[in-house]
């Protein structure tokens, strides 16, 4: 005679993780947001430099900004592309380029 | 001389072009390594209970530490932290779900 035994269902234990572990994933974004924000001030500083380079040759605002996009979109933006979740991400970053261009191109220069 | 301001020019404009490239790759890089970072704390966070309001707290509060170092903050990526702590904790929340 089979004794048919009813087994509970497998529950699958996932172990929660520990404090210290946590810890450990919060310094790692701390470490990622300082080279983030290092990396953006970077940009920041190479777009003005961009802009400003092409507004004293005579160019307008509106070729400076197609001049740029040209330079970022064609060769850095693909890599966006294969992450989908940041498309978000990256309409966000592309309306700052385009800011920061129009911001140095207007801005006062000063003596 | 006009042809040789014209090299320079040129020159100059191809330098910035290549730096300005190099820089955009390497924020780019930077910001996916951000968020990845982000999904993996928010994960082990919401594994512990913790709320999501806590987390973005969190979350918020790295930032503007590591944007004091920077000369200029930016609310962009601000919005963006929390965008993403709302996408994996909504994830999370239907993979919950799902296992019920």
């Amino acid at each position: 005679m089979e004794e048919e035994t009813q087994r509970a269902p497998l529950s699958l234990h996932i172990p929660t993780p520990s404090a210290e572990h946590c810890e450990r994933l919060r310094v790692a974004v701390e470490q990622a947001a300082s080279r983030s924000a290092e990396s953006m001030e970077a940009l920041r500083v190479a777009i003005r430099e961009f802009t400003v380079v092409l507004r004293d040759e005579g160019t307008t605002p509106e070729l400076v900004l197609i001049a740029l996009k040209t330079v970022i979109y064609n060769r850095s933006f693909p890599t966006i592309a294969v992450h989908p979740t940041e498309w978000a991400g990256g309409s966000r970053l592309h309306e700052k380029i385009s800011t920061w261009c129009i911001e140095e191109f207007f801005r006062e220069k000063t003596a | 001389m006009k042809d040789k301001s014209k090299a320079a020019s040129g020159i100059l404009r191809s330098e910035l072009q290549e730096v300005l490239t190099h820089r955009t790759e390497t924020a780019i890089a930077a910001r996916i390594d951000l968020r990845d970072a982000v999904c993996r704390y928010v994960d082990a966070e919401q594994s512990r209970g913790t709320s999501l309001a806590i987390i973005i707290g969190t979350v918020k509060s790295i930032l503007a530490e590591a944007e004091e170092e920077s000369v200029h903050a930016t609310d962009e990526l601000a919005q963006q932290l929390v965008d993403w702590c709302r996408q994996f904790h909504g994830k999370h929340l239907a993979m919950l779900e799902e296992t019920r």
